[in-house]
């Protein structure tokens, strides 16, 4: 069967696209639930449990307080960018997820259908080019509220997605060379003819993982809108469903940055351990348990974000740009180039891809991590206010003291 | 030290200074010194540093005016040798006829600084030489005089509508001062270290030419008669020709609080920032001002108890104890065992319920959510104790002057015993979440850094000082309530950071508890008030039944209970530091004078030395690692 073309291609998508954005939407929504119900549950007490059962309508409660709220503008408020704002943080992190593969294709009267919006060819640069265009609605949103918080986190969000966009694009490197390609959907395909990428590129794992929490604007990377610090950063001024729309787009990120995992290093739709789904015939039945395994990676990955947020302390700004400029940066860097060198000198020994090629690529990459975990522990990497001299100072009475007292540490 | 013979530095005071030293006096044991006001700075500066009496902690600078108008003021030093564990007042008499003026101490002690400041606007006493003489607690335009005066009616001197009226028609403008909005050039006089974070490289070389900064004159300028600095600024400028000289960047003034997330109550903070760097931070506070000390003198003392809760809200528990021992003292009422063993388990409860809240609420700070809930949750069920105990879990009244006001319900003790040895649990699991974690480290250690001698130096107390590396602790330097005889330590720090702060107050819970569990086998059987039946209310039932017992009571509600005439200084470690409560009696029912040493009120003064020179996320850190509650600070 042939993928569809022409007048049916663009039915497809016209029937596509809003399928999938309202799918997001509900799932966002849900979410939010979730995420309330899962610190409840780390934190010993219960979450919102009221609104209908197992508190399942809180987020039709939420979005319906939410429409129905005031909308405040400040009066010295950039009217125009105001309102822009939300907009520029919200479509692009919807959009993104335009060209995500969710299942295996689907068989239809009229051909194939994929099941990303647009497969498009440029694929992964679609990605980085329009996730990166978010950072300017966060960035207008702290500005244009002409408020000195909204102002500082507006910057802190500009400054850190800037920084760890870069991360981010140079650890998925190793997987486009693997992969030779940059369309998610051969991505996906190469993984299943060979292992899941996270095996033989663990390290750009790693790397990638940490870019993501930090693009999403996640604790432990919540700066932009680090509450104890700056009230709620740059959307201090927001209500109502213009608030909305920036806690929509943080969650929207969330997704993709989740399904870009799940995409670009387990697998995507692929079920593990069988050949099954990974070839022709396609029918409803590989389309639909492809499409649950898909949304079982993502969703574990979602529920790694909650767990982390509700789990780590908050770093500061310097230690953020130190982490990303200084450590994540060389690395990232060195790794593409250590990769590069891997791959070719596997090549050069003639060894086919597949299990034994990933394999030895792993055993590379265990070695590397390894090496960073141990650099990056007790500070060896992301210091204090400074590795600053600091000589014990004791009172002279503290000596007779010191006999009768425990010590803290 | 016997009741009668004076403190030894009385006679070498006499000999190095002769007849400025008027004159010396011993009540309840504790020895007062009044020296001529003219060597008054001389003195205080001597005893700080001679080699014989190292009296190098400040613990108090307060004031006291009597109900007899013809007696002087008296201006009140509370004087510590933390050496050789020595207390000693020093008094400046101020005849109401003379102005009202003394030389400052604050080039001895910077902790003098506040405290100054305080008495300057409660008492309109003039500190010559005060590099920042302003109003501290009441506005800055505050126009009715000083409060704690005895001309200075109750209620105030303008009516509400004036009041009202005075504060809506008042300058906006003026809440940011011109002192506040310039830049001071301040550089050369900081700390080293300080230095270094500002410019993120090490300090300028003594030859070069030093940072071109804007300079303004930081401060009102005080009376200079003694020829004293006027203005020692407060903040700091970043050196302006900074890496790149072509950018001329200006510095932003972030107002953070009164209602903001992480400023603990109404604290309210002026900052400058330098971008993120923090250059200078102002704090005011008074917000919360409700003028306890000034009601104290028109309540009996046992009414004064509700006004203790009040103020250190979180260990009301332990402030109660703090008042009714002050009294005690000064009444030489001696208390039931079973009572002192209580006050014990009263002071360690609110200790732990404190630095709980302290712990989770900082970890909230830092960005760790969960902690505060485990914290909270403990702190729910050692309030659902507190209110089997007294009836209620934040304003607590528990003592009375002469014992309590109930005692423990049945089966409370068990109860306590099993909380006691669980909750130790909830504290493995936070450290296990905190005290190794990278980031959790990355936050707290080398922030906010204040070395031992300086920590002295600001009179820091309580967990503040410890963390510092200094060992002084109340219970073990001055022992009350019989902790002589209990087994416990005190943890001390090392490097005087948050997160020394941190694991020194996670310690000391654990201490707590193991005090709380010897207390707990120890309990005595008996009465938990005292017998006489002049200071002690007899029960209700035989009040109605009784004559005799009706005329007490009658007369202990309506006149109180009077104290012969004597002062008083009792300290106390509440979980916050040394609190002190300062009581002059002149044998009324009601004290001439109630001063709160607010262990908050002098750990905050230091806030502006610990954060400048850091980033704004660790101004919050370091904020949040003081522990200040508004309410005392206020008062």
């Amino acid at each position: 069967m042939t993928p569809i073309s022409g007048a049916a291609f663009a039915w497809a998508a016209v029937v596509k696209i809003p399928l999938v954005f309202a799918g997001l939407l509900v799932l966002i929504a849900f979410w939010t639930l979730v995420e309330r119900r899962v610190a409840g549950f780390i934190q010993n007490r219960l979450g919102p449990n009221r609104v209908g059962p197992a508190g399942l309508l809180q987020p039709v409660a939420d979005g319906l307080k939410n429409m129905f709220k005031e909308e405040t503008l400040p009066p010295f408020a950039d009217r125009f960018l105001f309102l822009l704002a939300p907009l520029m943080a919200f479509v692009p992190a919807l959009i993104t997820f335009a060209i995500v593969p969710v299942a295996a294709p689907l068989p239809t009267r009229w051909g194939l259908v994929g099941t990303a919006i647009a497969d498009l060819p440029v694929g992964f640069l679609y990605i980085l080019a329009i996730s990166s265009l978010g950072v300017y609605g966060f960035t207008l949103a702290g500005w244009a509220s002409n408020n000195k918080y909204s102002l500082l986190g507006g910057l802190r969000a500009s400054a850190q997605m800037i920084s760890y966009e870069v991360s981010m694009g140079l650890s998925a490197v190793a997987v486009l060379v693997l992969a030779g390609s940059i369309t998610l959907g051969e991505i996906v395909q190469r993984q299943q003819q060979s292992t899941w990428f996270v095996i033989p590129l663990f390290f750009a794992f790693c790397l990638f993982l940490v870019a993501a929490f930090a693009e999403t604007n996640r604790l432990p990377f919540d700066l932009p809108e680090a509450e104890a610090e700056l009230i709620a950063g740059y959307h201090t001024e927001y209500s109502a469903m213009k608030f909305s729309m920036f806690y929509l787009a943080e969650y929207s990120n969330m997704v993709t940055a989740s399904a870009l995992m799940a995409s670009l290093f387990f697998g995507g739709w692929d079920i593990p351990f069988t050949a099954w789904d990974d070839s022709a015939p396609w029918s409803f039945a590989k389309t639909a348990a492809t499409f649950v395994s898909f949304w079982t990676k993502t969703l574990a990955f979602m529920f790694a974000y909650i767990w982390v947020r509700w789990t780590l302390p908050r770093f500061r700004f310097d230690q953020l740009m130190d982490l990303g400029w200084k450590v994540m940066l060389p690395i990232a860097l060195a790794y593409v180039m250590v990769i590069g060198v891997a791959v070719w000198a596997l090549e050069a020994l003639g060894l086919p891809f597949g299990t034994r090629y990933a394999l030895a690529l792993g055993a590379l990459n265990l070695v590397a991590a390894v090496a960073l975990f141990w650099g990056l522990d007790r500070r060896r990497l992301i210091g204090g206010a400074g590795a600053r001299a600091r000589g014990p100072w004791r009172a002279p009475a503290a000596a007779a003291a010191a006999a009768r007292t425990g010590g803290a540490d | 030290m016997t009741d009668d013979s004076p403190n030894p530095s009385v006679g070498a005071l006499r000999v190095q200074f002769g007849a400025a030293v008027r004159r010396a006096a011993v009540t309840c044991g504790e020895t007062i010194v009044y020296v001529a006001r003219e060597r008054a700075r001389d003195i205080l500066a001597w005893l700080k540093d001679a080699p014989t009496e190292r009296y190098d902690y400040l613990a108090d600078v307060t004031a006291v005016e009597y109900r007899d108008r013809e007696r002087p003021i008296e201006l009140v030093y509370q004087l510590w040798s933390l050496d050789r564990k020595e207390l000693l007042r020093v008094k400046v008499e101020l005849p109401q006829d003379e102005p009202l003026e003394v030389d400052s101490v604050v080039d001895l002690w910077q902790g003098a600084n506040w405290l100054e400041r305080e008495v300057y606007d409660m008492f309109g006493i003039t500190f010559r030489g005060h590099p920042d003489l302003r109003r501290i607690l009441m506005w800055e335009t505050y126009s009715e005089g000083h409060p704690l005066r005895k001309d200075f009616p109750l209620r105030g001197r303008f009516s509400r509508s004036e009041q009202v009226r005075q504060a809506l028609s008042g300058e906006l403008d003026a809440h940011y001062s011109m002192e506040e909005l310039s830049i001071a050039d301040a550089y050369t006089t900081l700390p080293a270290d300080m230095r270094e974070r500002l410019r993120g490289r090490p300090a300028a070389q003594p030859g070069s030419a030093p940072p071109r900064t804007v300079a303004f004159d930081l401060f009102t300028p005080g009376p200079d008669a003694a020829g004293r600095a006027t203005g020692v600024p407060l903040g700091v400028s970043a050196a302006l020709e900074d890496a790149e000289p072509a950018l001329r960047t200006d510095h932003m003034l972030l107002n953070v609080g009164p209602q903001h997330p992480a400023t603990h109550g109404v604290l309210r903070l002026v900052v400058e920032l330098d971008g993120e760097v923090v250059v200078r931070v102002i704090p005011h506070i008074g917000y919360l001002h409700s003028g306890f000390e000034k009601l104290g003198e028109y309540r009996h003392y046992n009414q004064i108890i509700t006004l203790t809760d009040r103020t250190d809200y979180l260990s009301a528990m332990s402030n109660n104890v703090a008042l009714a021992l002050a009294a005690e003292k000064l009444m030489g009422i001696t208390i039931t065992e079973r009572c002192v063993v209580l006050r014990v388990i009263a002071c360690e409860m609110s200790r732990i319920v404190s630095h709980l809240v302290w712990a989770g609420t900082t970890a909230i700070d830092i960005g760790a959510f969960t902690v505060f809930l485990w914290m909270f949750q403990e702190r729910e069920r050692i309030y659902n104790l507190v209110e089997a105990w007294t009836g209620a879990r934040l304003t607590t009244s528990l003592t009375r002057v002469g014992g309590l006001m109930a005692d423990i319900p049945e089966g409370w003790a068990e109860e306590l015993r099993r909380w006691c040895q669980r909750f130790p649990k909830t504290l493995d699991e936070v450290e296990t979440m905190l005290s190794r974690n990278g980031i959790w480290l990355g936050r707290t250690q080398d922030v906010g850094v204040i070395s031992g001698a300086e920590a002295i130096n600001y009179s820091l107390s309580g967990p503040m000082l410890r963390a510092s590396g200094v060992a002084y602790d109340v219970r073990k330097d001055r022992p009350y309530l019989g902790y002589e005889s209990y087994d416990f330590d005190v943890p001390v720090g090392e490097h005087g950071d948050v997160y020394d702060r941190y694991l020194v107050r996670m310690e000391e819970m654990r201490q707590s508890a193991r005090i709380i569990l010897q207390a707990l086998d120890r309990l005595p059987d008996g009465p938990i008030n005292v017998s006489d039946p002049r200071v002690v209310l007899p029960p209700k039932s035989r009040a109605m039944a009784d004559m005799e017992a009706m005329i007490f009571h009658f007369k202990q509600v309506m006149e109180g209970v009077p104290a012969p005439v004597g002062e008083t200084y009792f300290a106390v470690e509440n979980p916050r530091g040394e609190l002190g409560t300062y009581l002059v009696s002149d044998g009324t029912a009601k004290p001439v004078r109630w001063r709160i040493r607010p262990p908050s009120f002098i750990n905050l003064a230091a806030l502006p030395r610990m954060a400048e020179g850091h980033l704004l996320s660790d101004l919050i850190a370091i904020n949040a690692s003081v522990d200040v509650v508004m309410g005392e600070v206020d008062r």
